[in-house]
């Protein structure tokens, strides 16, 4: 192996340029901190994951991005939508604050801008391995996109290391954290979207809103307006479904087409603008993500089923909390410690978003019922993304008992 | 071991289901697991509940209504006979303290001075309070999903029209002057300085217009549905009388979604006195200038799908009404309050908002 061609010593390096990377980025570098955030990709770049929840609106404007938001004339996201089978029913909940719904090519974009205009730095570059001295880990070798291919690989020496990579799990992939764990009940599914110029919405504001269109159980589509013509749609269903279709383009015709009658009727005039693009939406989760010198953060350690659109916001939340944990371990806060409780929070964020999505799926008609009843106020919250607050909230209370009943094993209230 | 009781309840359950829910398939029996098979969706709950409310007088609280207790139609006999073993309506009253439960909503009565009780519907909470007055034909309950969706946030009551629902008194033929004064007693009586949001459909619009220009200011809201300015009020009341002969045309007007259940409630209340008396021929000829001289924030919402009023209508009463604002609900129809009640809800309160910015 030869000597890496240079070194260069930073606080914290961080392993993606993606909603979670880009926000741990600002904190970090606005506290006066050294920061390098290693990306392989060539910004701006497209991704999926358009929706944010209400939690996020908050994050976003202590980022201070907000304006810049409103002035690419996002579209406002009000609520979610859910029609259900056949179209026969509905119910709408209300975002927990006004948010948006975000072509991630520019959001992203613009989050990155945000982070260096704080004072991180960027490499174009890919992460080859960690550095390590004894268990700690203390950086990153990682070799230039634009370098010789052959060339040594450059050492980037940092006193933490935040793995952001999303659904690459970096340090899961090189042993550092633990493996990944596939979750049983959303296994094996697919995801296939593409974008839709002119397809037709609801009226006025509430056209802004997500839709979900439930088909039947694990077969659901979503319609997510990108800007005041553009929309995104996606249909997501069995894996084994796209081979009997005949391969993503057709099963996701199949879809668009049978998944719900009110979502095939919206395409009348529409015309489809980008590829059909599939993605295995297996949820996931490793259970050591954090270390001596290292956490991970958002997809790179869990991956949830994206039905209620959480990923962007649970990386935020994640972020902040990463943040405020890594800034006091640099002042000499016991790592153990502040780490620990960074991956409670994710853990109990995780557990009751798994628990919703589980219910909602097991349980559709109750679900509902529970979206306009007594605990109304709580699927607001839930759905708002306000999985991460210490309370256990009523509707998880409730929806948990129910799964226990049926025989399904929850997370652990607080863990 | 199951007693005659619970064999009696368990084979009236399984006949409701295999009448209402059944679409096509094999009958059930009292074991046919209903959630496995998909039998029970959110609007066959819903049905389900109101049956057992019905035929067995007991509501079932919310925090019964679980996966556990609806698995097959035996599992469901078993908690409608301990409801009613523990005494009906009673089971329902809230703990204190307890969570929200759409057991909040709680009925009142208005004794007025003309012999007219006026029954309604409330929810508690912080002002301003929404009064709900429905269409003509409907009643109180008609808001149920409203008030639930209002989870407290604001105050509100829904009220039984004299000659409808659960209002009774010496009136057989009120007219809208009648409606008119007997909200007015019941404002009186209920918030007699509390600022107010109006929220009327249909008829409850006219009220709802009629009020606000008597209230003035206190009125920081009047939000019409179901309700427009008519080009040709007469033919349109004539349309709308032939309609209401024949409850099957006007159900399918009025709304998006086929309506099965209300049929014969509905009949009833089309063909009565109370509904051909409404809109004497003065009124009629009023309705032109039903939007002037409003002086409170107005938001007008319209069904997409209503087949009573037509589209132009909503539009052109938002431009009578200097700074309405129009809103439109998709699969919607005459009646947003029962059709997208909690996108009504929203709707308004961001109308309250602005209206307060």
């Amino acid at each position: 192996m030869s000597a890496p061609s240079s070194a260069e010593d930073v606080d914290v390096a961080i392993v993606g340029a993606g909603p979670a990377g880009s926000c741990l980025a600002t904190l970090l570098a606005r506290a006066g901190r050294r920061v390098a955030v290693v990306e392989r990709a060539d910004f701006p770049r497209y991704h999926i994951g358009e929706s944010l929840t209400g939690a996020s609106t908050p994050i976003l404007e202590e980022l201070g991005v907000a304006e810049e938001m409103d002035r690419r004339q996002f579209p406002p996201k009000r609520g979610v939508k859910v029609i259900g089978h056949e179209a026969h029913n509905e119910f709408f909940v209300p975002v927990l604050n006004p948010t948006w719904q975000v072509r991630r090519e520019e959001f992203d974009q613009i989050l990155l801008e945000r982070a260096l205009h704080e004072g991180a730095t960027l490499r174009r570059s890919v992460v080859e391995s960690v550095l390590r001295e004894g268990e700690r880990v203390v950086g990153l070798l990682h070799r230039p996109v634009h370098g010789h291919a052959d060339g040594p690989a450059h050492e980037l020496r940092a006193r933490f290391v935040a793995d952001c990579s999303g659904q690459s799990s970096l340090l899961a992939r090189l042993g550092v954290a633990s493996k990944r764990v596939v979750d049983d009940v959303f296994s094996r599914q697919i995801a296939l979207f593409t974008q839709y110029e002119g397809a037709r919405r609801d009226p006025g504001e509430m056209g802004n809103n997500t839709f979900i269109f439930y088909g039947t159980e694990l077969h659901w589509a979503w319609f997510i307006p990108l800007s005041p013509t553009l929309t995104s749609v996606g249909v997501v269903m069995p894996a084994a479904k796209v081979a009997e279709h005949g391969g993503p383009e057709a099963a996701f015709e199949w879809g668009r087409t049978h998944i719900n009658p009110d979502l095939a009727k919206r395409f009348n005039f529409a015309r489809e603008v980008s590829p059909v693009r599939a993605l295995a939406n297996y949820s996931y989760h490793v259970d050591r993500f954090w270390g001596e010198g290292w956490c991970c953060v958002g997809d790179a350690h869990q991956f949830i089923d994206p039905i209620f659109s959480f990923g962007v916001s649970f990386a935020l939340i994640e972020a902040r909390a990463a943040s405020a944990a890594i800034l006091d371990v640099l002042v000499g806060a016991d790592e153990a410690t502040r780490l620990g409780e960074y991956a409670a929070l994710c853990s109990r964020g995780q557990g009751v978003a798994r628990d919703l999505i589980r219910y909602f799926w097991r349980f559709p008609t109750f679900f509902a019922f529970l979206a306009r009843g007594e605990y109304r106020r709580d699927v607001i919250r839930l759905l708002g993304s306000a999985c991460h607050d210490p309370e256990e909230l009523g509707a998880i209370k409730a929806m948990r008992a129910a799964l226990r009943e049926a025989g399904v094993e929850t997370a652990v209230a607080g863990g | 071991m199951s007693t005659a009781q619970e064999d009696a309840t368990t084979a009236t359950i399984t006949a409701f289901v295999n009448d209402a829910l059944v679409r096509d398939g094999a009958p059930v029996d009292a074991r046919t697991p209903l959630l496995e098979l998909g039998l029970l969706d959110s609007l066959g709950l819903g049905s389900l509940l109101a049956f057992i409310r019905e035929r067995f007088g007991v509501a079932v609280p919310d925090e019964r209504v679980v996966p556990s207790a609806f698995m097959s139609a035996q599992s469901i006999a078993r908690l409608v006979d301990e409801l009613v073993r523990d005494g009906g309506f009673a089971c329902i009253e809230p703990a204190p303290g307890g969570p929200v439960t759409t057991s909040h909503i709680t009925p009142r009565a208005f004794a007025l001075a003309d012999g007219t009780e006026i029954h309604a519907l409330e929810v508690a909470g912080p002002d301003p309070r929404w009064l709900l007055l429905p269409g003509l034909g409907e009643v109180a309950s008609s808001w149920s999903a409203v008030l639930t969706s209002l989870a407290t946030e604001h105050g509100a009551l829904a009220i039984d029209y004299a000659g409808f629902g659960r209002s009774s008194g010496p009136l057989h033929t009120p007219t809208l002057r009648d409606h008119v004064g007997h909200a007015l007693a019941v404002i009186e009586a209920w918030a007699s300085d509390e600022p107010l949001v109006l929220v009327g459909c249909s008829a409850g619009s006219m009220i709802a217009c009629e009020l606000a220009r008597r209230l003035g200011s206190r009125v920081r809201g009047l939000v019409v549905t179901g309700f427009g300015l008519l080009d040709d009020p007469e033919s349109w009341w004539l349309a709308l009388q032939r309609l209401a002969d024949d409850p099957r045309a006007f159900l399918a007007a009025a709304f998006d979604r086929p309506v099965t259940l209300s049929t014969a409630a509905l009949e009833g209340s089309l063909s009565r006195p109370a509904y051909r008396s409404f809109l004497g021929p003065d009124d009629r000829a009023r309705l032109p200038a039903l939007f002037e001289g409003l002086h409170v924030p107005v938001l007008v919402v319209g069904g997409q799908s209503d087949g009573i009023i037509p589209r132009d209508a909503f539009v052109r009463a938002s431009e009578a009404i200097p700074g309405a604002c129009l809103e439109w609900l998709a699969r919607c129809g005459h009646f947003p309050h029962a059709e997208q009640a909690d996108e009504l809800v929203h709707l308004i309160r961001g109308f309250l908002s602005e209206a307060v910015a």
